[in-house]
């Protein structure tokens, strides 16, 4: 699958990289569903 | 000099059960030390670390409830879980000594255990800063513990002395226990090639410690409901209010849990390890992470949203298995994977009554600490001054 050090490190990254950024979006909707029972009381 | 309640009773199914496993385990504890280690154990130079060791890393996982509470009530001034600091610092001290008892139990030469800081230490080794972190702790915690002693034989001056000092205990514990949690999961970097991909990884400290967090505030939470059940006439606290708290540590877990969900997800893609998942140990990785993280994850977010305490301790009880199951997994379940299946390690059936035998123990001197001094209630001469 890989030919060099350097084809294995650019898809670890990649992958690295995409994986961070869907984590750090799906915060947003945990915290909004975390705290929406809060929000809903206080109305 | 005694402002407890009144005297419990010596008979009852929890002692007699309780007893008799303690008296059968004994006797194995006897026999480990009769006979040594080749005799109540199925360790071998191949697999030197074992369920013993396994059971180490959970209790002082567990034992976590100290410091987790006394973080959030002392230094993050959240003084309504106040009547719980008590009983999670007691099971937090419980759970350090069952550590100790069965770190006596594995080591060839337990009568040596100084040995790292008075004959020959070794501050470069992962476990001396262990040895060093966990002794400290320990008087730390025992200190913490201190002035219920000092309440019980009614000497006041001590006991003050010990309270204004509280805040400095619990920096220095909270200061303590980051270092020897993920120390101990630094033990496991010496282990690359024997610990199966999914589990190993440069961040195994960080797992270690996060789950930690959420660990012991899972042990709070269990710990609440525990005293409630059995010590409902002493404990100062409504069934309403002790459920608002727990809606509040369910919060706290299910942050933890997912900042703990997502540091493991990063992991497996960092270390490019998505091709084991479907192996037969990836698929139990997947049980580990999805029934006993994500889970109780999302039952703790839930519960709390709805606001249901109930559902929150079934969390609770999810997530403190999802722990157990974790370093389990680590010492013992994905160690030695490679080994072909009849020269891996079995523990012996006197291993798991010995860990039976450490968790009665745990549970009985729990229960008559708690019967007779002031732990799930304030002490008559110091009503809600400690």
């Amino acid at each position: 699958m890989y030919n060099v050090l350097h084809d294995f490190t650019i898809h670890v990254k990649t992958a690295g990289y995409l994986t961070a950024a869907v984590l750090l979006i799906l915060i947003v909707p945990f915290w909004l569903y975390l705290t929406g029972g809060e929000k809903k009381r206080k109305k | 000099m005694n402002g407890t309640m009144e005297k419990p009773r010596l008979i009852t199914p929890f002692n007699v059960i309780a007893g008799m496993i303690l008296l059968f385990g004994g006797v194995i504890v006897v026999l480990r030390y009769a006979y040594g280690l080749a005799y109540a154990t199925n360790l071998s130079n191949d697999t030197a670390w074992g369920l013993w060791t396994g059971f180490k890393l959970v209790f002082v996982a567990l034992a976590a409830s100290g410091y987790a509470l006394t973080t959030a009530v002392y230094i993050f001034g959240m003084k309504e879980y106040h009547v719980l600091v008590r009983p999670a610092v007691l099971a937090g001290f419980l759970g350090y000594t069952l550590f100790i008892l069965i770190l006596l139990f594995d080591l060839g030469r337990g009568w040596r255990i100084y040995y790292p800081f008075l004959i020959q230490a070794g501050p470069t080794s992962a476990l001396f800063e262990i040895a060093l972190c966990v002794a400290l702790y320990y008087t730390t915690q025992f200190l913490e513990l201190t002035p219920v002693g000092f309440e019980w034989l009614g000497w006041k001056r001590w006991r003050r002395v010990l309270v204004s000092v509280v805040v400095g205990l619990t920096v220095f514990g909270l200061f303590l226990s980051m270092l020897h949690q993920s120390s101990l999961g630094a033990l496991f970097l010496t282990v690359p090639g024997k610990l199966h991909p999914l589990w190993y990884s440069k961040y195994i400290p960080l797992h270690f410690f996060m789950s930690s967090c959420f660990g012991g505030i899972s042990m709070v939470i269990l710990i609440g409901l525990l005293c409630k059940r059995v010590w409902s006439h002493k404990m100062e606290i409504s069934r309403e209010k002790l459920d608002q708290l727990t809606i509040g540590l369910g919060k706290g877990a299910a942050i933890a849990m997912a900042a703990y969900f997502a540091v493991k997800v990063m992991d497996v893609a960092l270390n490019d390890t998505w091709h084991y998942i479907f192996t037969p140990l990836g698929l139990w990785y997947l049980v580990e992470m999805l029934g006993f993280v994500l889970l109780p994850l999302f039952l703790y977010a839930f519960g709390y949203r709805e606001r249901r305490p109930g559902l929150i301790r079934f969390s609770a009880v999810l997530a403190v298995l999802g722990v157990i199951i974790h370093r389990l997994n680590v010492a013992v379940i994905a160690f030695n994977w490679q080994m072909p299946l009849e020269q891996r390690y079995f523990p012996h059936w006197m291993e798991y009554v010995t860990v039976v035998f450490l968790i009665t123990l745990g549970l009985a001197v729990f229960k008559f600490v708690s019967n007779h001094f002031a732990i799930v209630h304030d002490h008559p001469d110091y009503h809600a001054g400690h």
